[in-house]
């Protein structure tokens, strides 16, 4: 994102979620400092699906730490239940800190991204701008809806126009040899003192 | 086998951000630290009180706070990030994260942990109050604090009953 790319973001809808009034009002002028000139402000999860449910938003800013509904729960209603117009809008999450138990499900909510807060209106605007760019494929099975989760597609090495004719074959073929049993596993991850 | 769709949706964003007008970015990213600086005071009044209320509960010195609530205190420190946005010193959010982290391993493992807890609300008062220390000292606190971490959850981890 260059400091002299031209961005216009005054025709957007913004919707921010967040129980904590200040948290609301920092990313109200965050936003506002972008240019945003339609900000949709919620205090809860469900005060945001009424207004999802009414007219349609831009993008979507919300916490996740927040009562009864949180942000992944909210990330999910839209991702599957969210009327059409609302279903695949862009979603940022915010969080203060994520929980070890709740890494699965910030991975599997359906967000477009996840910052860390304290928020940085470079990072926020950073994220903004890639969403704009980028050009990811929508997933929907029975346990995912979102954006495509592996979408950094790195290419082959450096100096390679492709696949080297010495790397193996993608295709797995049949095995050759009997599975490990579990006491071979554990044998192998078992630690062992070693005298240097 | 579950059926997979595939599909682009419309990106409403990218038609309305590129379409001529507007500011430059680094014209937004100054109004936009512009906008914060007005919050400065009230986000410092917040974690000036926030700190008081862990100190008032959590303190060394106050009997009786095994028995409060650790999620609690998990709960006070949240709004502290949130309103550390004005600070643009390095260490406090960072402090407060890994403060967090103790707390979530505790509460996972059902293991309380006071004098951890204590370096770590120190830290805190540390980090917010000296003005004058620098960068490389408040990153130097923060690493301690990451290492006073581990070194518990490795403490812990030995002490559970062993998967035979």
């Amino acid at each position: 994102m260059l400091p002299s790319a031209r961005i216009n973001l005054e025709k957007l809808v913004v919707m921010l979620v967040d129980d904590n009034p200040q948290s609301l009002d920092i990313l109200g002028q965050v936003v506002g400092g972008f240019g945003v000139r339609s900000v949709v402000r919620c205090s809860s999860g469900q005060e945001a699906r009424t207004h999802l449910t009414k007219g349609a938003i831009d993008l979507v800013i919300t916490d996740v730490q927040m009562p009864e509904m949180d942000g992944y729960a909210l990330t999910s209603w839209i991702r599957r239940e969210a009327p059409e117009q609302n279903r695949f809008v862009p979603i940022i999450l915010i969080t203060a800190h994520t929980r070890k138990s709740e890494v699965t499900r910030a991975r599997d909510c359906g967000a477009n991204y996840t910052i860390a807060k304290p928020i940085r209106p470079k990072t926020v605007l950073e994220r903004i701008y890639w969403i704009a760019k980028e050009d990811r494929i929508f997933i929907e099975v029975d346990s995912y809806a979102g954006p495509d989760r592996r979408f950094r597609r790195e290419g082959p090495p450096a100096g390679m126009d492709g696949r080297r004719a010495e790397d193996l074959s993608a295709h797995v073929g049949q095995a050759t040899m009997p599975n490990l049993s579990q006491d071979q596993i554990n044998a192998m991850m078992k630690p062992t003192k070693v005298t240097l | 086998m579950t059926e997979v769709r595939r599909f682009r949706v419309r990106n409403r964003l990218r038609a309305a951000m590129f379409d001529g007008g507007g500011k430059l970015v680094a014209e937004a990213l100054a109004s936009a630290d512009k906008a914060l600086c007005a919050l400065s005071d009230a986000c410092n009044a917040t974690i000036r009180n926030k700190l008081a209320q862990i100190d008032a509960v959590y303190g060394s010195s106050v009997e009786g706070r095994a028995a409060e609530s650790p999620r609690a205190l998990y709960e006070l420190i949240l709004p502290i990030i949130d309103a550390s946005v004005c600070d643009t010193r390095t260490g406090f959010p960072e402090a407060c994260s890994s403060l967090c982290d103790l707390l979530d391993h505790c509460a996972e493992k059902g293991v309380w942990d006071w004098p951890c807890v204590d370096v770590h609300v120190a830290a805190l008062h540390c980090l917010y109050v000296d003005q004058s220390m620098s960068s490389a000292d408040r990153m130097k606190i923060v690493m301690g604090l990451s290492h006073l971490r581990q070194h518990r959850e490795h403490s812990v981890a030995e002490t559970e009953p062993q998967v035979p």
